[in-house]
């Protein structure tokens, strides 16, 4: 049961963020030209916020204002100390605070057991806290406005002044914070809307009454009402169909029918068609506020259903974004919990693993990825992980199914909870076992090349000596005409030897400037090497293939 | 002490009994004009708006004239408008 002092706090409230037109608040409140008056800005204002920074911030924005007398706590516990102790007008406090929180120091405020505190107007602010659910909270405990940061600092500078001000009931937004909501009657009986519309507007309600449902379709739809009081009975048009217009157009209005009628049928008939409640007449004027609390509280189920339905939807749309991006992805991307079980585990390192998803989800990591000789554990990455936060590693080894062991470039990173602890890691990585071959036979290319030069260079250099040697020993052959036949012989084996280095040297030639058909060294044919000089049709020859033997480990 | 509420309802209650007796010649003008169809929205009106204001007779006796007009019975239209007649001016 509420009590008197909570119960008129609740009436006290409330500025929707739907019916507030905030344009109409942007000029500048100044104690000059605002209803902020020197009385006004005499009165004492408790800002508490936790974060030091922003309760700076909102102290200059009201001292900027002409308010001078104005007290700051850090937390709700100071505010109550504050409060018990000294004599406060307003009190502008944030949600989200430790030990006690702004919608419980509202509540105890308002509760009006704690140091007469319960006239004093509550503003609750909140960057946190930004839906409906806060917006009914605060309601509930009585708050007599809830802003959503960030906000207009006029906007909340003349909040604060109209919660101040004993004569300001004459202005707009006294009306809006007083107001409930807004309510649209339609019936065809003018004693019916009369009493409504009185009833109702004693308790703070906003009441339209309209006797044509086309008024009231137009109202509808023009309008941000909460609550539809619908007539069964109508002489051109049947409430049911009105009924069945509202849910199919404007959904979050909460419906209820009102019917002289009185029989079951009729009420399983207005229940089925979408009505939300229903009243019979005679009214129960006294139950008419009760009834609209009811519906309001209706009418913001609907709407944090929908907050909650759009914030559904908006994250089955990321986790779809993320699912995708991670299946698509060429790297193995595979995430595991703090007993380092696998969690994740996508498409690329099915791929590059051999491991199928299903094998590993829920096993531990590390029987399927390390090498046996790893001495590296899951939970030996996470504890580096929650030290620094993430680490990348190149060219480490892993393991295939097969037993292949190849390299990786590897990033960890940390997966964390809400409360910002380290629940487990992520980990993407890059088969770089390609690169790797690529860079190896980059690196035999060069050493051919190396040797190709050199046998330029030998060619150049041996042939005019071996050529020089070959001539002074045939001229000596035929010069000398008493050569003992065993010295022939020796000149013979000379020149046979000077041959044989003659055509080594020509094969290293022919080296220099390979032919890309003519040659193969194992392991690596000369087309992979990119090396050799280009190859015109006219130079591809005739002649049987040579090839030049070269042991690829003399490469290495 | 009344509430602000009860304030409220009771002058809207003497505003609802003054038009009470314009009600009453329209019920009269519709039964001598045989207009039974506005007769009865008339009535089904009342029904719902008379003990909603804090007059229980209008609806008790707009009940039966509905009724009545329902099923075009004139004797029961003349005696529901009577007894109407009768409770308004005792008022």
């Amino acid at each position: 049961m509420l009590s008197p002092h909570l119960k008129r706090s609740i009436r006290m409230a409330f500025p929707s963020i739907e019916n507030i037109d905030k344009s109409k608040h942007q000029e500048m409140v100044t104690p000059e030209n605002g209803i902020g008056t020197k009385d006004l800005i005499q009165r004492c204002i408790l800002l508490v916020n936790d974060d030091v920074d922003l309760l700076e911030m909102i102290v200059t924005q009201f001292k900027r204002h002409g308010f001078h007398y104005i007290l700051a706590a850090k937390d709700g516990e100071e505010a109550l100390q504050i409060l018990a102790n000294r004599k406060v007008d307003l009190v502008v406090s944030d949600i989200n605070m430790p030990y006690i929180d702004g919608f419980q120091l509202c509540r105890i405020l308002k509760s009006g057991e704690f140091h007469n505190c319960e006239n004093i107007p509550v503003i609750l602010v909140s960057a946190t806290y930004r839906d409906v659910v806060a917006e009914q909270l605060a309601r509930d405990v009585g708050a007599n406005a809830y802003v959503q940061a960030p906000y207009d600092e006029n906007w909340l500078i003349e909040l604060a002044i109209t919660c101040l001000d004993p004569d300001a009931k004459h202005s707009q937004l006294w009306e809006i914070l007083n107001c409930q909501g807004h309510v649209l009657v339609l019936d065809d009986d003018q004693d019916i809307l009369n009493l409504i519309k009185t009833v109702l507007e004693e308790d703070s309600w906003r009441v339209t009454t309209v006797s044509d449902p086309e008024t009231a379709k137009e109202e509808l739809q023009r309008d941000n009402y909460q609550i539809f009081f619908l007539d069964v009975q109508m002489p051109t048009i049947s409430g049911l169909e009105i009924l069945k217009w509202v849910k199919e157009n404007i959904p979050r209005v909460v419906v209820v029918m009102m019917t002289a009628h009185g029989k079951d049928e009729l009420v399983v008939d207005l229940i089925r068609a979408g009505a939300d409640d229903y009243i019979k007449k005679p009214l129960p004027v006294k139950e008419l506020a009760f009834l609209c609390q009811k519906a309001l509280k209706r009418y913001n189920i609907h709407r944090i259903h929908e907050q909650f339905k759009e914030k559904i939807n908006s994250l089955r749309e990321i986790k779809d974004y993320l699912d995708n991006l991670i299946e698509n992805s060429q790297d193995a991307i595979f995430s595991v919990d703090r007993n380092g079980r696998v969690i994740v585990w996508n498409t690329g390192a099915e791929q590059i693993y051999g491991w199928r998803a299903s094998e590993v989800i829920g096993k531990p990591v590390d029987q399927f990825v390390d090498p046996p000789d790893h001495d590296r554990s899951a939970k030996d990455v996470l504890k580096i992980i929650e030290q620094q936060g993430f680490f990348t590693e190149k060219e480490i080894y892993r393991r295939k199914k097969d037993g292949t062991v190849f390299p990786v470039n590897a990033t960890y990173s940390s997966i964390m909870n809400s409360r910002k602890e380290v629940i487990g890691l992520s980990v993407v990585e890059k088969d770089v076992s390609t690169a790797k071959r690529l860079e190896k036979e980059l690196i035999k290319t060069e050493k051919l090349r190396v040797i190709t030069q050199l046998a330029v260079t030998a060619n150049d250099q041996i042939n005019t000596p071996l050529g020089v040697i070959l001539g002074y020993t045939q001229f000596l052959r035929q010069k000398i005409e008493n050569l003992r036949p065993e010295d022939r012989n020796f000149l013979d084996i000379i020149m046979g030897q000077v041959y044989k280095i003659k055509d080594i040297m020509n094969q290293l030639r022919q080296l220099s400037e390979p032919m890309v058909k003519d040659y193969a060294i194992e392991g690596v044919t000369m087309l992979d090497l990119g090396q050799s000089k280009k190859v015109g049709s006219n130079s591809i020859p005739t002649t049987p293939k040579n090839t030049v033997k070269i042991d690829e480990a003399q490469l290495m | 002490m009344a509430s602000s509420l009860d304030l409220v309802l009771k002058s809207m209650r003497e505003s609802y009994q003054k038009t009470l007796p314009d009600k009453l010649n329209h019920l009269k003008e519709l039964r001598e004009k045989h207009l039974v169809d506005e007769l009865k929205q008339i009535a089904h009106k009342l029904k719902g708006s008379g003990q909603s204001y804090g007059f229980p007779e209008v609806s008790e006796i707009c009940k039966r004239l509905e009724m009545a007009a329902e099923l075009e019975d004139w004797t029961q239209i003349a005696l529901a408008i009577n007894d109407f007649e009768q409770m308004v001016n005792t008022l």
